[in-house]
């Protein structure tokens, strides 16, 4: 069974004719389901527990992307598909997963392609793409066993998902990029041989300064502690038809 | 169509400071300090700043860098003019540039008998 997730800036007059269009679509297809709509003060967790109860079997979200990240982080089982039709400003995810504009959602959602996708654990919160962390000096624990310290007294480490980014890397494994970040008395660009790559499945990162992190676009609460997992084929994604170059995600 | 391919390259960048016991299918790049040991099916590549205190497995080398272990190599190494290596050296072939130091015995195993009962056991090197 098809059940709808509206994110709570649907709710806007602008988008009311968009929203009666996408409706009637989805009845024209036979694709039609319940709807919930979220507003500030509902529990994203409640929501798709009710889903689950009602017999739901593909959750599809009308937001962007970072409706389809709230939906991700209360996801309650693996089984459930997850969709997105795209309405909003941030479309990067969209764009990946091929279905950026309204009728390429519908047709993905009508069409149910759909792939296993990896996500990412920063601290108990799900993200799909990059996270991108400014602090330091930094301490990393990589995999439990490799420890890495930096000199660098403020560096930026960024890490990417190779599932959903042109890396010519193809792995399952998330790839962590650290780069130092120059002072503002410092002459000259930050060198290649100054920028380290690495692979990792768990990485417990420290700093002695409060960490400032971005997860998806969404600015998280400063650490000093923060640990990274990765959760393999944490979820199934409706995707749209082609797909881009450097995605190695397996169809099924 | 779409192949999980596990080649991967690790790059440790100066200023950078790694211990613990490396190993992987990939390329390794190193241009800060580590400590421990590496074993890699693929390429090592140590840079001029860089500085190794391990025991190496690799199918290539090249070394611009201070090693201080014992280094296997199942095909080429090749120790360019700033590179320095104190320690054993196994190879099938060696390239040794002016102005390159090795303070060990070099042995080049041409007919590749280098196998996994000649390389290398993992044994943590004396600073």
């Amino acid at each position: 069974m098809y059940y709808y997730i509206y994110d709570d800036f649907i709710a806007t007059p602008k988008l009311q004719v968009k929203l009666a269009d996408l409706e009637s679509k989805l009845a024209l297809l036979g694709i039609k389901g319940p709807v919930s709509r979220l507003h500030a003060l509902t529990n994203i967790n409640e929501v798709m527990r009710r889903a689950v109860v009602r017999g739901a079997t593909t959750v599809i979200v009308v937001g962007d992307d970072r409706s389809l990240l709230k939906v991700l982080n209360a996801l309650p089982n693996k089984k459930i598909v997850v969709g997105l039709i795209t309405m909003g400003p941030q479309v990067t995810l969209a764009r990946k997963l091929n279905i950026e504009t309204v009728k390429a959602g519908i047709e993905a959602a009508a069409g149910r392609k759909l792939v296993p996708v990896n996500t990412g654990m920063i601290n108990k919160f799900a993200f799909l793409q990059n996270v991108t962390i400014t602090g330091g000096p930094f301490t990393a624990i990589l995999d439990g066993t490799l420890t890495i310290k930096s000199d660098h007294p403020q560096s930026t480490i960024s890490i990417v998902n190779p599932q959903l980014a042109f890396s010519k890397d193809k792995s399952s494994l998330f790839e962590a990029y650290l780069t130092p970040l120059k002072g503002r008395w410092s002459i000259g660009k930050v060198r290649e041989e100054q920028i380290s790559k690495l692979n990792f499945g768990k990485l417990v990162l420290k700093s002695q300064t409060s960490m400032e992190v971005v997860a998806d676009g969404s600015k998280m609460i400063n650490n000093k502690a923060i640990t990274i997992d990765i959760v393999e084929n944490a979820a199934r994604l409706i995707v749209g038809r082609g797909r881009p170059e450097g995605n190695t995600i397996k169809q099924e | 169509m779409f192949e999980k391919v596990e080649h991967q390259t690790t790059i440790i960048g100066e200023g950078i400071k790694l211990e613990g016991d490396f190993s992987g299918q990939g390329d390794l790049e190193l241009y800060g300090e580590l400590k421990g040991n590496i074993s890699i099916t693929g390429r090592l590549k140590v840079g001029p700043n860089a500085r190794v205190i391990a025991n190496i497995t690799a199918s290539n080398a090249e070394v611009e860098g201070m090693i201080k272990g014992k280094v296997s190599i199942t095909n080429a190494i090749d120790i360019l003019s700033t590179g320095n290596i104190n320690g054993d050296v196994i190879a099938q072939e060696i390239t040794i540039a002016k102005g390159a130091a090795i303070n060990g015995k070099v042995h080049i195993d041409m007919k590749n008998n280098i196998s996994a009962s000649t390389a290398i056991k993992p044994e943590k090197v004396k600073e």
